[in-house]
């Protein structure tokens, strides 16, 4: 989708970008939560919703992570064995606030990337 | 959008994420459809309650009631029992499985992340009209 050619839809992609600020901060203290015992559902659907609107905006690195990571979670991994993962969402999450462009290159040449996809 | 002057269609959207709630509003209106976005399942109940729809677009996770959860009270009620549903997955495979099951009524399932045309030709078909 070619969220460039309308001034709402590009309005509606610039404001979900700008929403990952946020985002990154709940999912920090979320993830704290779930670090002291608490359980990871919510944590799941942060990466649940994460995952979602950020293929459809076409953020796709992004995306991927979250997905992958949501993936684990539901297969049972425990938290603490995704924590590579993890790290990598919140860098992501910065990267693609920062220059949503080069966020995509910059998660597939990180290692951790292709760690979650062997996992 | 209904043809031969009559009342646009009016699509109730049950959908969480803001941002893509957003996106599904704008493109049903941008089609001619009426939109109105419900963001959580108990407020897409009462909405559906207390007013008329056409259709509904239909998230499954969801605050407060899940999709699954407004559908079977959707399909219980004598006003809406007839309503078509497009529901919104991003997990496919359970779905479709759940989705075989004719008690559900008249549905069809889209999984995300979708392409907004692709959205609009499920609506047209649900809503039976020509493209």
């Amino acid at each position: 989708m070619d969220f460039e050619s309308d001034e709402e839809l590009k309005k509606i992609r610039d404001e979900f970008i700008a929403s990952l600020a946020g985002r990154r901060r709940a999912f920090q203290i979320c993830l704290a939560q779930v670090s002291a015992g608490s359980e990871p559902a919510q944590l799941r659907s942060i990466l649940h919703r994460l995952a979602g609107a950020a293929d459809t905006f076409e953020v796709k690195g992004l995306g991927a992570v979250a997905g992958q990571l949501e993936d684990q979670l539901e297969k049972g991994v425990a938290v603490a064995k995704l924590m590579d993962g993890i790290a990598l969402l919140i860098d992501a999450l910065q990267w693609t606030t920062e220059n949503p462009k080069e966020a995509e290159a910059k998660i597939q040449s990180d290692p951790r990337w292709v760690r979650i996809l062997t996992a | 959008m209904k043809l031969g002057g009559m009342m646009p269609a009016r699509i109730l959207i049950a959908e969480d994420e803001e941002h893509i709630a957003r996106l599904i509003e704008f493109k049903l209106r941008k089609d001619g459809w009426i939109a109105q976005i419900a963001p959580d399942g108990g407020q897409a109940s009462s909405l559906l309650k207390t007013e008329d729809w056409d259709l509904l677009v239909l998230d499954i996770m969801m605050p407060v009631k899940d999709g699954w959860q407004v559908l079977r009270e959707l399909r219980a009620s004598a006003k809406n029992a007839a309503i078509p549903v497009l529901m919104l997955t991003a997990k496919g495979r359970t779905e479709r499985l759940l989705a075989q099951d004719p008690a559900w009524g008249r549905f069809e399932l889209l999984a995300k992340p979708f392409d907004p045309g692709t959205l609009s030709a499920h609506i047209r078909a649900l809503l039976g009209e020509g493209a």
